[in-house]
């Protein structure tokens, strides 16, 4: 018998359209960005949205280990999701399992177009990311702090890569599903971009949705896009605004 | 900094957007405006940085510096292209800008080496460009050479009076073309004249 037994909440979205906790359709869970918390990686960024915690780390350009990986003309990027064992409430076994290897995929490609990787030929960018807590939407805080680690090792990019999913729940059409819209909501649809260019690196969906709602759900995920794109920037400029105002004062 | 932000004199304010921390693929003006510099980009018309870091303007030159700079990891035995910056008394300073072979790539930002002040380096001097091999990677210090075939030495180098190119003479001797005077003591690439200014590896000298 499970010692963790998940209970579906009665009513997922109200008439009126409000959410389980409380958030209407549009709203998006408390999100805080912090970037260089790892004094070894060479970037490192900590995204809390909602109940989530994730850490990302970024290791590179180096050496690639082992050495027939190594691309000639470009760099390798390589990205790892893992959760901790302690990041659900039923004890996860630890290790990567088919879930963890589809999402590691999953985010190295959409980080992968943001990274000039000619620049950086016949090296390694190693990307790590680990859920410390997991609370719906992972992969997309994964990816939301990868980038803020890419940026903050100085890796030369196109732009940033913001994520944020948005579902579907009865005829409402939500940003950012939590834990119970994400087990019994009828659709979810991570999705990421590249901010300035507005060009999607990661569209997924699970469940079924008609043309008008995809239309609005791309509208609104756009919308938390923009939003988490503008909290990404103020993240990392915040450890070197003090710089910047010593300079600028000196001018 | 986008297009009609100004001073409200109506002037570029000179040095006014030094040390504006940017992101990357932030926007910064378009080509009308600036001239890109090393950090940033153009595409289509648009200028746009490269990295998380500081921004620095000077005249109509725009540059990002980053604020951490990774480092192409080089192996011994690659052939570089860079810029002779400084002499000390032992070592050249040297600023690797591009790899040659086997790999080709910019390095950027630029990754500074040092070259002993020892035959067959010796007759080289600051400004010079050259094409040296890259002998040991470690403790954070690139060593280079100008020793070993034909093709390493100096490509490009100026005259220290006038500064105007120097042409190839007979054998191993340069000559400027405007002053008149002689130089024999560099080694010389079997590649002396290329240009590679033109293809992109090396943006300018500082002199």
């Amino acid at each position: 018998m499970p010692l963790y037994v998940e209970k579906k909440p009665e009513v997922l979205i109200t008439e009126e359209g409000v959410r389980t906790d409380g958030r209407k359709p549009y709203e998006m869970r408390p999100v805080r960005m912090t970037v260089g918390i790892l004094d070894k990686a060479d970037g490192s960024a900590f995204v809390e949205w909602g109940g989530n915690k994730i850490l990302a780390a970024v290791f590179g350009p180096r050496e690639v280990h082992p050495k027939h990986l190594t691309l000639p003309d470009r760099a390798l990027v390589r990205a790892r999701y893992n959760m901790a064992p302690f990041s659900t409430p039923e004890r996860k076994r630890p290790g990567p399992d088919r879930r963890s290897v589809e999402l590691s995929k999953v985010i190295r490609e959409a980080l992968k177009p943001a990274i000039f990787v000619e620049n950086y030929p016949g090296s390694v960018i190693d990307v790590f990311i680990e859920v410390l807590r997991s609370d719906a939407g992972t992969r997309v805080a994964g990816v939301n702090a990868a980038s803020l680690a890419l940026a903050n090792a100085g890796i030369a990019m196109r732009g940033l890569v913001a994520a944020c999913a948005v579902g579907r729940v009865g005829d409402f059409v939500i940003c950012d599903p939590n834990h119970d819209e994400d087990m019994w909501g009828d659709a979810d649809m991570p999705m990421a971009m590249l901010m300035e260019s507005e060009k999607i690196t990661l569209l997924q969906t699970d469940g079924p949705m008609t043309e008008d709602q995809f239309r609005e759900a791309l509208k609104l995920g756009r919308n938390a896009i923009r939003f988490l794109y503008e909290m990404q920037k103020e993240a990392l400029k915040r450890p070197y605004q003090v710089i910047e105002r010593s300079v600028r004062g000196a001018v | 900094m986008r297009s009609g932000d100004r001073d409200r004199d109506g002037e570029r304010g000179r040095g006014r957007w030094r040390g504006r921390v940017v992101v990357p693929g932030e926007k910064l003006g378009v080509v009308e405006e600036f001239i890109p510099g090393d950090g940033v980009r153009e595409e289509e018309g648009n200028l746009y940085s490269l990295y998380l870091g500081s921004l620095h303007e000077r005249e109509i030159n725009i540059s990002v510096r980053p604020f951490r700079r990774p480092v192409l990891p080089l192996r011994p035995g690659e052939i570089a292209l860079g810029e002779i910056r400084s002499a000390d008394r032992s070592v050249f300073h040297v600023f690797l800008t591009a790899l040659v072979k086997p790999r080709r790539a910019l390095l950027s930002p630029p990754v500074q080496a040092i070259m002993p002040k020892k035959p067959p380096n010796v007759g080289a001097r600051p400004s010079d460009i050259v094409l040296v091999r890259v002998n040991s990677v470690g403790n954070g210090t690139v060593t280079v050479t100008m020793g070993g075939p034909p093709e390493l030495g100096v490509v490009l180098s100026f005259c220290p009076v006038c500064g105007a190119p120097l042409r190839k003479g007979v054998g191993y001797t340069l000559v400027c073309e405007r002053c008149g005077k002689v130089y024999l003591d560099k080694k010389i690439s079997s590649r002396y004249g290329w240009n590679p200014f033109k293809e992109g590896l090396i943006r300018y000298v500082k002199r």
